[in-house]
């Protein structure tokens, strides 16, 4: 299997070092996650696969040599990111942009989407027993909600579902990180105990 | 001939009509209702319950809170459900005008769950505040100025305003004229001022100070100033801590 990759990587015009080190330039400079796929349609020859492996390296490079930062896997892409355990430092030196602050109801609404997408608003309305229209209209203008589509069925309704802005914002790599029922208890149960 | 009282009564009311989210809905309200007194939502007393569910949107009504309709719909629910629990006879096989129990117990179970996972997500969302990537604002984009801009805070407002005050304190200084007392203007007319001044352009912070107003004048300002901050109607930002602060507008 390596030998494989290594010989795949042999045949693109860039060495394997070479790769790596655009990826890392890139992903230095870059302020927002970028996908595999945007990576190999830049690198045009590297394959996604390829590419992630390389992504693999750069990751444990960081992590076995102790840095400040590491490269995680967020909204559906990568991106360099520093450690948690030196936020304090860094809020010491800077004020963080104001953070799209949710309501409870919009977090609510937002949830609420995450797991049941793609979701009508009927349907939402039905969840939360009263009418979204506002939190909803306010999640689509904050980014965090998208028109997926419409329902085929008769009145074809308007489908909504989450954003990349929305998994960016929490953190997820993709929606099949959204917390279990197992999670969520364990989460739970970990809040009241450090409140 | 009017009755004064009665209208200056609906003034008083309409001018302390609170909007609170006291509640997000009607199945909120049922939940903490039902975890205050700590029942199962599988079994849930609804007499009880409904006399509560009551007891609460009268008090709402009072405070002169807006009760949603859907407070409403879920009040003639409860009532038609203990209905049905004093004489289940009256089941006929007509089209139910209402949920029956299991539908609403149902209903509270899934919201509980998604309740929860809303906690769980908020607490994701937390953690993610730790982590930061290399950062463009994307906050400031819609602003017209071309190098990085932050919001300044609350410490950088005040440091300006004091350098404000301690300008217009020396050039009083300069002539002892005397005070005349001029006609007062509240915060609200400030506001309107401010807004005013303000077009597409982002105007510098000081601009919005007239040289010549009293100093309670100036204080004035500041305070609409931080007012429309607080309702996002503006916002001041600063190409680096202790630079010139501009003032943009937010609603265009």
């Amino acid at each position: 299997m390596a030998e494989e990759h290594s010989l795949d990587i042999q045949d693109s015009e860039f060495s394997p070092d070479e790769i790596k080190s655009i990826l890392e330039a890139v992903l230095f400079a870059v302020s927002e996650p970028i996908s595999l796929k945007q990576f190999s349609l830049m690198l045009n020859g590297v394959s996604t696969r390829q590419i992630h492996q390389v992504l693999k390296q750069l990751r444990d490079e960081y992590r076995n040599t102790n840095r400040s930062f590491e490269l995680i896997e967020i909204a559906n892409g990568f991106q360099i990111c520093t450690h948690p355990k030196y936020h304090g430092w860094i809020e010491k030196f800077y004020t963080r942009q104001v953070r799209v602050k949710l309501s409870p109801a919009a977090l609510e609404t937002l949830t609420i989407v995450a797991y049941k997408q793609p979701i009508t608003r009927s349907e939402m309305e039905e969840i939360r027993g009263v009418n979204s229209d506002s939190v909803l209209n306010s999640l689509i203008e904050k980014g965090l909600v998208r028109i997926a589509g419409r329902n085929p069925g008769p009145g074809r309704s308007l489908l909504f579902a989450t954003t990349d802005e929305f998994l960016q914002l929490f953190g997820f790599k993709d929606l099949a990180e959204l917390p279990s029922m197992e999670e969520i208890e364990q989460i739970l149960n970990q809040t009241q105990r450090e409140s | 001939m009017q009755n004064s009282v009665e209208i200056n009564d609906s003034q008083v009311k309409s001018v302390y009509a609170i909007k609170l989210d006291f509640f997000e809905g009607p199945l909120d309200l049922l939940l903490h209702l039902i975890q205050k007194n700590e029942m199962e939502i599988t079994d849930i007393p609804i007499a009880e319950i409904t006399e509560q569910y009551l007891e609460y949107l009268n008090f709402m009504e009072l405070l002169d809170l807006d009760v949603a309709s859907d407070f409403l719909v879920m009040a003639a629910t409860l009532l038609y459900l203990k209905s049905q629990s004093i004489l289940p006879v009256l089941e006929v096989d007509d089209q139910k005008p209402f949920k029956d129990r299991e539908d609403l117990v149902r209903q509270l179970l899934a919201y509980k769950q998604f309740k929860e996972a809303a906690q769980a997500l908020d607490y994701h969302a937390a953690k993610r505040e730790k982590i930061y990537g290399r950062s463009v604002h994307p906050d400031t984009d819609s602003s017209d100025l071309s190098d990085v801009q932050i919001k300044a805070t609350l410490f950088d407002l005040l440091s300006a305003f004091k350098q404000v005050i301690e300008r217009s304190e020396f050039a009083a200084d300069d002539d002892h004229y005397e005070e005349i007392q001029e006609e007062p203007i509240t915060v609200e007319e400030k506001m309107e001022i401010v807004q005013r001044k303000l077009s597409d352009e982002p105007i510098n912070f000081n601009e919005l100070f007239s040289e010549f107003a009293s100093k309670i004048e100036q204080i004035v300002t500041f305070l609409a100033i931080l007012e429309l901050i607080r309702l996002q109607r503006i916002s001041a930002v600063q190409s680096g801590h202790l630079e010139d602060i501009y003032i943009v507008r937010l609603d265009a």
